[in-house]
């Protein structure tokens, strides 16, 4: 059963159309992952999910009670913001406490809670600093630990590891994926960062433009991307699109090779590439070049894992050829995929 | 070509110009000279001076300088005057300080919240400090008139003065000439002008919480004055202390609300230490004496330097 549901979700400001009806079901104890560019309505969908924002339509109910008016602390959610919003001048004991003190639980109750959510995220030491004495990381999970000590229905996290350096956040993602496994907690993780959204998502929600364009797992969304836009924003680099009379084909990188690389003899697309640079990023190659058809030129990415030592030089014109089950087909008017090949 | 010469007779003339505009020293000097000069003519010279005259025996009529020592502030410590303008000052300035930051919070947080004809509400509270404090203060004075005071008519009408009722029998308060009621006008008049500056100092640092912050105690459950009573008042703590020091700057040091209002009367009971120094020193031309008094002023107001600069450099807003 859906724990969150939005029906025609709508959230405009002045002209700007933040949100623009939003249909989803969110299952209780999954991670959701609501996944987009800056500026496509994810934080605004998150912030009206926990009460912060209020619709301009539509409905939201949480575990089938609409809670479309009502305030943040009527809920049952808990959030955390891509600052943290550490309350400065309290030690981290009273931060994490503060959701509990506005319950107006008992003190003995509140240490207890308190002490086993600090246990759980291995914060004990740190429970009388000032948040400004914390690390990043340490930051990060006293604002998580804040989030859990009310034991929520929801936990809604709005980029939590943007503001980690890049080492941190592979362990925070791993941390962040064991907690919520652990606690079995309804999480909605908003990201512009696709890597974290395939790594942490149970599902993942692409949005653009204030609308939903594909929901699904990630191996759903990145091998049958709905869309362009969706085969595009997905994957380092995107998909490669070719346009044809009158529909677009599209390939991965990784699956746009040599010639000599793929055994298989039949059911290959062959595409003649002119290299004109190559990027040598230890794991693997990125190369980059042209390639024509009978609409002119079209710029294509391959990336070739290390293990594939073929040599490709810039300047230089290889076969590369793509097996039939990694090419996609797209309108090329409404960019939607179609189902079979044109 | 006359275009190319005319050029280069230009650049060679603006060399000189041009030179010092590079040296960054120099410069820097040049651009400190004005505040240093303002500093020292109008700030250090007549500190000085007044420390020298209230070691001496100078009056209006007798210029010459000889020494004499703590005598000055020995005589002065001693009139009934000073012992009451002393503690007028202090009392006033904190009595003044205590109401302005209670009702300052309560106004920044009423003007921080969103509300229709909010521009109109904060230019009319901000008004009373952009009036000069003189003509303030004389409008206070007709306010307050023993005859002809609004305040005794409203009095009168509402049954609270005149003949069986509490504040009775007599239909006037004379407000400014009875000692409580007369320290209590000061203090009013020192809090409808000190007010609008703390109220915008407040609403300064309320707006500068990090909206984050807000909205994650809304979040984790807190309701208004939660909020406002362990958020936002804490948070806002060392920028209600600048407010307060100010306002004891203010306070303390002004001379013109008491001496239009009530000239230090009735008697000498609304007497503080600037209006007196003044009295003593330029009305009775007793310089050394004058000098004495107002030097009592210079602790209070070192201390709070002090601690505002302490505040100003310790403060960081989240």
């Amino acid at each position: 059963m859906a724990i969150i549901e939005t029906k025609g979700l709508k959230k405009y400001f002045d002209s700007v159309k933040a949100v623009d009806g939003i249909d989803l079901a969110i299952n209780e104890g999954e991670m959701l992952v609501i996944l987009g560019p800056s500026g496509c309505g994810k934080t605004t969908l998150m912030r009206m999910i926990a009460g912060l924002e209020k619709p301009t339509e539509g409905e939201i109910y949480i575990d089938g009670v609409e809670v479309t008016q009502l305030p943040p602390r009527n809920r049952d959610i808990s959030m955390v913001f891509q600052s943290y919003a550490l309350y400065p001048h309290m030690t981290v004991y009273n931060n994490i406490a503060f959701p509990l003190k506005a319950k107006k639980l008992s003190k003995k109750y509140i240490k207890e809670k308190v002490e086993w959510a600090a246990k759980i995220l291995g914060i004990g030491e740190l429970l009388e600093r000032k948040p400004r004495h914390l690390s990043g990381g340490e930051r990060q999970r006293v604002a998580l630990c804040r989030a859990m000590v009310k034991e929520p229905k929801i936990l809604l996290l709005d980029e939590p590891l943007s503001n980690l350096d890049a080492k941190l956040r592979a362990t925070a993602r791993d941390e962040l994926q064991q907690f919520q496994r652990q606690l079995g907690i309804t999480t909605v993780f908003v990201t512009h960062d696709q890597i974290e959204a395939m790594g942490l998502g149970d599902r993942i929600v692409v949005m653009n433009h204030g609308k939903v364009r594909q929901i699904g797992s990630p191996e759903e969304i990145y091998h049958n991307s709905n869309d362009t836009f969706v085969a595009t924003f997905l994957g380092s680099p995107g998909i490669n699109l070719i346009e044809r009379n009158n529909y677009l084909v599209g390939f991965r990188p990784e699956n746009f090779l040599p010639r000599e690389v793929v055994k298989q003899k039949k059911g290959l697309n062959k595409f003649p590439l002119r290299v004109s640079r190559v990027e040598h990023l230890g794991a693997d190659r990125l190369v980059y070049g042209e390639t024509d058809d009978e609409k002119g030129v079209t710029k294509v990415i391959a990336k070739l894992p290390s293990s594939i030592t073929v040599l490709v030089e810039s300047g230089k014109k290889y076969d590369f050829v793509v097996q039939e089950q990694h090419m996609r087909y797209f309108d090329d008017q409404s960019g939607i995929r179609l189902k079979v090949k044109p | 070509m006359t275009l190319q010469k005319t050029g280069v007779v230009k650049s060679t003339q603006n060399k000189g110009f041009r030179g010092l505009s590079d040296n960054e020293g120099a410069l820097g000097s040049l651009f400190l000279l004005p505040a240093i000069i303002y500093i020292v003519a109008l700030v250090a010279v007549p500190f000085f001076i007044a420390i020298a005259f209230s070691f001496s025996d100078v009056t209006v009529g007798n210029t010459s300088l000889n020494y004499v020592g703590l005598e000055n502030f020995a005589r002065v410590i001693k009139t009934p005057q000073f012992k009451r303008a002393l503690i007028n000052s202090i009392g006033f300035t904190f009595v003044t300080q205590v109401i302005v930051i209670v009702l300052a919070n309560i106004l920044a947080v009423i003007l921080s919240q969103d509300f229709r004809g909010k521009w109109i509400a904060r230019m009319l509270i901000i008004l009373p400090w952009a009036t000069p404090i003189s003509l303030g203060t004389i409008g206070w004075l007709w306010l307050l008139d023993s005859k002809f005071s609004p305040f005794d008519w409203f009095l009168v009408k509402w049954g609270l003065l005149g003949p069986d009722t509490i504040l009775g029998p007599g239909t006037h308060m004379i407000f400014l000439g009875r000692e409580w009621l007369a320290m209590a006008s000061v203090v009013t008049i020192y809090v409808w002008r000190i007010l609008p500056l703390s109220t915008v100092i407040l609403l300064a640092g309320l707006t500068s919480i990090n909206q984050d912050i807000l909205d994650q105690a809304e979040v984790d459950g807190s309701k208004f004055f939660r909020t406002l009573f362990t958020i936002k008042l804490p948070l806002i703590l060392p920028i209600m202390a600048v407010a307060v020091l100010f306002g004891i700057i203010f306070t303390f040091t002004d001379m013109t609300v008491v001496y239009i209002l009530t000239r230090g009367g009735p008697i000498y009971y609304t007497q503080v230490l600037p209006v007196w120094a003044y009295f003593k020193g330029i009305d009775s031309g007793a310089l050394a004496d004058g000098a004495a008094i107002a030097l009592f002023l210079f602790p209070v107001l070192l201390a709070v330097v002090i601690l505002m600069l302490r505040t100003a450099s310790r403060t960081e807003i989240n």
